[in-house]
């Protein structure tokens, strides 16, 4: 089925396509005891394992898997922004991710309008079988399973594959699934810059489930995607209030927290996590043995799209030789930490952390903002266009190929940069560069740095 | 709304084009009959220039301006739409689809004839870009010209058929001439969740005969014996468990309860009636909770598997269902009473419900069942969360029930209140505003300002700044290039509509224009003097501003604010009146009476002695009138205007008597302060009532001169007909903070 979506969004786009091959449909069959069969999908890339066969094992909390899993299907199937004149449809834009490395199974997917994404780790206790592959692809959600999910029983038990192993995949009676999508270039860029956000946040908060659901239910039934609310710690719990406070994070359109309300009677806690700049939020729902991250973007009809939070590390890739080093030295491990990887690959911190960012936005990591550290996935798209989703990049190398950049001091550094009829000044003030450029007025650099800064810091390094 | 252009005439340039200016129908097919395919296909760009032209006349006011310059007529599009499915491709056909919807037989009839080269393909890409065309589509399929499409679309397109017309085919009309719709698309209904526009929920809410509902449709369906009730309900809870929005799920609960499934139909499903305990539908839950009640009741369902269910039910923020849910349990326990720890186990979350008398309720159980380790933690950890009324009795059972013998004690969290602090004073050093001391930052603050137009402290202090920091260098203006060529579009000019919900930031473009390109250009025409509006105000301080400018002082506007939200130090206040006094410059009244109103409360003796030390003026003696020293006030005249804001600055909500005994009744907010009454007035019409709220003020508001700015904030009222309208509302967005 091909599913248009030139009509979801605000400006013309292009969009990327792509194709999901399954053998069969994903499904929950109860023959000698229920098992959750989900089906991988194959990839086109010769180098890769076709259909791969990830998991064989039993789900030791089955109800509660069921339940994560229906909230990323949510999630994934969710639109809590319709651009004006826009059909209002739910349009499932692509399959949720499925990771397997460093005995973590991790689930993920992004919603369609791109303010929401979703990520379920099932850790080693959540679990008893093997981890029987690595790598990454995408897995079948369809709504006859996750109808099925709703009749999960602990008592009943559940049996997990993710994949099938050789022997099932040739003994016959597949029913192939194929699915095109038309996937917009805006939820691709979003997709991978979620991970510079996450890299950037730190933990403000962290409750009870009961204060969380407490907080969860008097949060604004409606939408509240044109007020920001603000929300804070007090002596009576969570709160939220509409003007900005000390430690506070900022939230817009709360109704996207609705779907963790149903999981926080069995949470062991729920911690919030911000960046500095109020750009986005991760709520993260801790289990035994699992976990379920909810990042958010600031506005719901921004998305995580076009945030610029990793120019710096994608201008200077060309020059750092620790990049290819680096990626070569992935193995689908769950946690990447900048320390140890700078000691084992001889480099410093810096050129490590840079180049973690730079393979975060190229979707060749995950961030898990409760460890802190990356983990390796490459996301199952064309990643060849990754550095196309970056505008900002290009003018910024196109301005320093027109020679138009003048380095006037370096200490402050103070700089003009001729664009079109224009000279804007870049200037350091308190350690920040500022420009003239209406882009830096209208968002003071919370948005990434503009082009004519790149252009400076570029020439400045070089 | 810009003047319609004349068009240029559209003229006919081939014979087909002829044709279908003639209307000739006939004759057009004549032609066409006489060439091939592929000949069509090259009219095809004229065909659709020709359609945009006759497309357009459609939303034309004046269709003698138009290019077509008349009313298109039926046998104009008769001619059209023949020769865009014949010499059009698949999207031209589709794109234009309207012109086939109430004539398909039409489409059809050239179809079977001629078979041109839109029709490859075209069911598909017809129904993928709207619903709306299932019509033709249908009537293709009924036709045996294509075959069933399996786009969502189509489906959406029959839920979207009028169950009962005289006028259109409707689903009756579908049925009849295609019976596979049966067992095919219209069980396929279920499936799918349809669209805002397009749903189960939606068409029947808005059907106003019952009998015409799609309920209705498959009940009746159902009795005649196409439909097996198991199918129905097998469907109708597959919908339920998709979780679809409550609007959308809504119907599939209420059909469930229209079809009356038996309990032996039910109890076939009882496991998908036990997963719906699980579903984030309230009214979803609430059927699966009166059908496993009924099941429970004839011992359909084993109570272990209920238990299990129920767990998300006590937890669930909807008091009704936690009620339900408990009852169960008690009936579950009547019956056997080894469960009892186990429903203590589930029935702990209903804790969660911030209701205290429910709360209660479950503590009552808790006691009564007793309570497993387990449970007993659980309950521990939920104490700080029940009301305080409820805790002691929850605390006794946990400390009675302990299983290791021994006193437990149960500590309550004590809350630390934060300590009440004094608000801040609007000119503590926390908020106040920077001060710019260079080109260079004074450029960023302009760009900020034109992108941020709502931050009206950025304003002030550019304003300020400009003023303060001019005249500006050849070196310089070069230098505000990047700011000059915002402001160029941000200018008030005769063709430039764009920005008026942007103020501040024309203003700031007007007066950059006529600090640096020498050009002063009037207020709009809508906010110039006269008119009262906060935009007004906001133009006049711009022509103050400008006029001080002229006079070729640099120095700060007297009301410049010096703090956030528009306050003024006084100390700075009085230093600024002192120093621009002596420099001779002349204040506009507008400026002084801003700087009055804008002057932050103070009761400070020191000030009034600086202020008392000022020369004799009477903007000077307001001034010292606004911090609290005694002064004469002047006889009502042209200063009336600097006593009545200085009387708001040192009474700021009360009535100033000595005012009032000299000026009189001024209006509100002038000797008077201004008191507000907010009213709500009940009128019945035929079909509703309406509420009218109004919001009066008094002393009542009446024309004034516009320098008045405290009265000229408050809008008038003005009578007409004997109903009060409301006058033009003075209190703009953030604007208003400029005052």
């Amino acid at each position: 089925m091909t599913i248009a979506t030139q009509s979801d969004m605000l400006a013309p786009m292009t969009t990327q396509a792509h194709a999901y091959h399954y053998l069969q449909a994903s499904a929950l069959t109860d023959d000698v005891k229920p098992r959750l069969q989900l089906a991988t999908s194959g990839a086109d890339d010769k180098a890769v394992v076709a259909h791969p066969h990830f998991f064989e094992g039993l789900l030791k909390q089955p109800r509660l898997s069921a339940e994560l899993l229906t909230a990323l299907h949510i999630i994934v199937g969710s639109r809590f922004f319709t651009p004006a004149n826009t059909l209002a449809k739910n349009l499932m834009l692509a399959d949720p991710v499925v990771t397997s490395g460093g005995g973590i199974l991790r689930f993920e997917g992004f919603s369609s309008c791109c303010s929401a994404y979703v990520r379920v780790d099932m850790l080693p206790d959540s679990y008893e079988g093997d981890i029987v592959g690595k790598g990454t692809t995408n897995v079948d959600f369809n709504a006859p399973m996750r109808a099925a999910l709703s009749r999960v029983r602990d008592a009943a038990g559940l049996a997990l594959s993710v994949g099938q192993d050789a022997f099932t995949l040739h003994a016959g009676g597949n029913s192939v699934v194929e699915k095109k999508v038309e996937l917009p270039l805006r939820w691709i860029r979003g997709m991978l810059e979620v991970q510079s956000y996450q890299a950037g946040m730190r933990k403000i908060v962290e409750v009870s489930g009961a204060e969380a659901l407490r907080f969860l239910r008097s949060l604004p039934k409606a939408s509240t995607s044109k007020t920001p609310l603000w929300i804070s710690h007090g002596p009576f719990g969570l709160r939220t209030t509409t003007r900005p406070e000390p430690n506070s994070m900022r939230l817009v359109d709360s109704t996207r927290l609705r779907v963790l309300e149903a999981l926080l009677p069995r949470v062991k806690s729920m911690a919030i996590f911000a960046d500095e700049a109020q750009q986005a939020s991760a709520w993260v729902l801790q289990f035994a043995g699992a976990r379920l991250t909810l990042a958010l973007s600031a506005e719901v009809w921004r998305g995580f799209s076009g945030e610029g939070q990793a120019l710096r590390a994608l201008m200077n890739m060309q020059d750092a030789n620790a990049l290819p080093r680096l990626r070569a030295h992935l193995q689908w491990q769950s946690t990447l930490q900048a320390p140890a990887l700078a000691q084992q690959l001889d480099l410093s911190q810096a050129s490590i952390e840079d180049s973690l960012r730079i393979l975060g936005v190229s979707g060749l990591l995950g961030f898990d903002v409760t460890e802190g550290s990356y983990f390796h996935r490459v996301l199952p798209l064309d990643l060849s266009m990754a550095e196309d989703l970056h505008p900002r990049l290009a003018a910024a190398r196109e301005l320093i190929k027109d020679n138009a950049v003048a380095i006037i001091n370096k200490q402050p550094l103070e700089a003009t940069v001729q664009s079109a009829d224009i000279q804007h000044r870049v200037r350091e003030v308190d350690g920040e560069l500022r420009c003239t450029c209406p882009w830096y007025a209208k968002h003071q650099g919370l948005r990434g740095p503009c082009k004519h800064v790149l252009a400076v810091e570029a020439m400045t390094e070089n | 709304m810009a003047e319609q252009k004349i068009e240029a005439a559209f003229v006919a340039a081939t014979p087909l084009e002829e044709f279908i200016v003639a209307g000739n129908y006939q004759g057009m097919m004549a032609y066409l009959q006489a060439q091939d395919k592929a000949q069509w296909q090259q009219h095809r760009a004229r065909v659709l220039r020709m359609n945009k032209a006759m497309e357009k006349s459609r939303y034309t006011s004046d269709m003698s301006m138009s290019a077509w310059r008349s009313k298109v007529t039926d046998e104009q599009w008769h001619c059209l739409r023949a020769a865009i499915f014949l010499c059009g491709n698949a999207d031209d056909v589709a794109e234009n689809c309207w012109h086939y919807l109430y004539q398909p037989a039409e489409l059809i009839e050239l179809w079977k004839k001629y078979q041109p080269a839109s029709t490859e393909n075209l069911a598909l890409t017809l129904i993928s870009q709207r619903p709306l065309a299932f019509r033709i589509v249908q009537s293709l399929l009924i036709n045996d010209l294509i075959e069933r499409p399996t786009h969502e679309n189509y489906l959406l397109g029959l839920m979207s058929q009028e169950m009962r017309s005289d006028l259109v085919p409707d689903v009756a009309y579908w049925i009849k001439h295609d019976p596979d719709l049966l067992q095919g698309p219209l069980l396929q209904l279920f499936d799918i969740e349809g669209t805002t526009d397009i749903s189960f929920a939606g068409r029947d809410k808005y059907t106003h005969n019952p009998d015409n509902t799609w309920q209705k449709l498959f009940l009746n369906l159902c009795q005649q014996g196409v439909y097996r009730r198991e199918v129905l309900l097998d469907k109708t809870l597959s919908a339920l468990e998709k979780d679809w929005i409550q609007f959308r799920s809504g119907w599939f609960s209420r059909f469930h309860d229209a079809l009356a499934p038996t309990v032996e139909e039910m109890s076939a499903f009882s496991d998908r009636y036990l997963g719906l305990c699980h579903s984030r539908i309230a009214p979803t839950v609430s059927m699966a909770l009166k059908v496993l009640g009924t099941l429970r009741a004839t011992n359909a369902i084993s109570d272990t598997s209920l238990l299990t269910a129920l767990q998300p039910l006590l937890s669930s923020a909807v008091k009704a269902q936690v009620d339900a849910a408990l009852k169960l349990l008690d009936q579950m326990i009547k019956q056997d009473a080894s469960l009892a720890p186990e429903a203590a186990s589930v029935a702990v979350f209903g804790l969660l419900h911030e209701a205290a008398d429910m709360q209660k309720k479950i503590i009552t159980r808790l006691d009564k069942w007793g309570m497993e380790a387990a449970t007993q933690e659980q309950a521990r950890q939920l104490l700080p969360h029940v009301a305080t009324s409820n805790r002691e009795a929850l605390s006794a059972l946990l400390i009675t029930d302990a299983t290791d013998g021994s006193a437990r004690a149960v500590t309550d969290t004590i809350q630390q209140l934060p300590s009440l602090q004094a608000p801040p004073s609007p000119i503590s050093n926390t908020r106040a505003l920077p001060v710019i001391n260079t080109i260079d930052d004074l450029i960023q603050a302009c760009a900020h300002a034109f992108e941020n137009h709502t931050d009206t402290d950025c304003f002030e202090t550019v304003f300020e700044a400009l003023l303060r920091l001019a005249p500006f260098s050849a070196e310089a203006k070069k230098q505000f290039g990047p700011v000059l060529k915002r402001a160029r579009k941000m200018k008030p000019v005769a063709d430039n509509w764009h920005h008026l919900d942007k103020p501040l930031a024309r203003e700031l473009a007007r007066l950059l224009a006529f600090m640096f390109e020498q050009e002063r250009l009037p207020a709009e025409r809508q906010f110039a003097k006269g008119h009262f509006d906060v935009h007004s105000v906001i133009c006049q301080r711009t022509d103050d501003l400008m006029e001080i400018l002229m006079q070729g002082k640099s120095v700060s506007p007297l009301a410049a604010a010096t703090h956030q939200r528009g306050y003024i130090n006084p100390a700075i206040l009085i230093k600024r009146a002192r120093d621009q006094h002596a420099s001779g410059l002349q204040q506009p009244l507008q400026e002084q009476v801003l700087s009055l109103l804008r002057l932050a409360p103070s009761n400070d003796p020191a000030l009034r002695q600086q202020a008392a030390s000022l020369p004799d003026t009477p903007y000077h003696h307001a001034l010292r009138y606004a911090l609290g020293s005694q002064v004469s006030i002047a006889a009502k005249g042209k200063d009336s205007a600097l006593y009545i804001a200085a009387a708001r600055a040192r009474y700021p909500d009360e009535d100033d008597t000595n005012l009032i005994q000299l000026y009189g009744d001024f209006g509100p907010d002038g000797a008077h302060a201004a008191r507000y009454r907010f009213d709500i007035e009940a009128r019945e019409s035929e079909y509703t009532t309406f509420y009218d709220t109004y919001l009066s003020v008094t002393p009542a508001p009446r024309p004034i001169d516009p320098v008045y700015l405290s009265i000229l904030r408050h809008p008038r009222d003005e009578k007409s007909d004997g109903k009060i309208w409301r006058g033009q509302d003075f209190s703009g967005g953030n604007e208003s903070q400029i005052l």
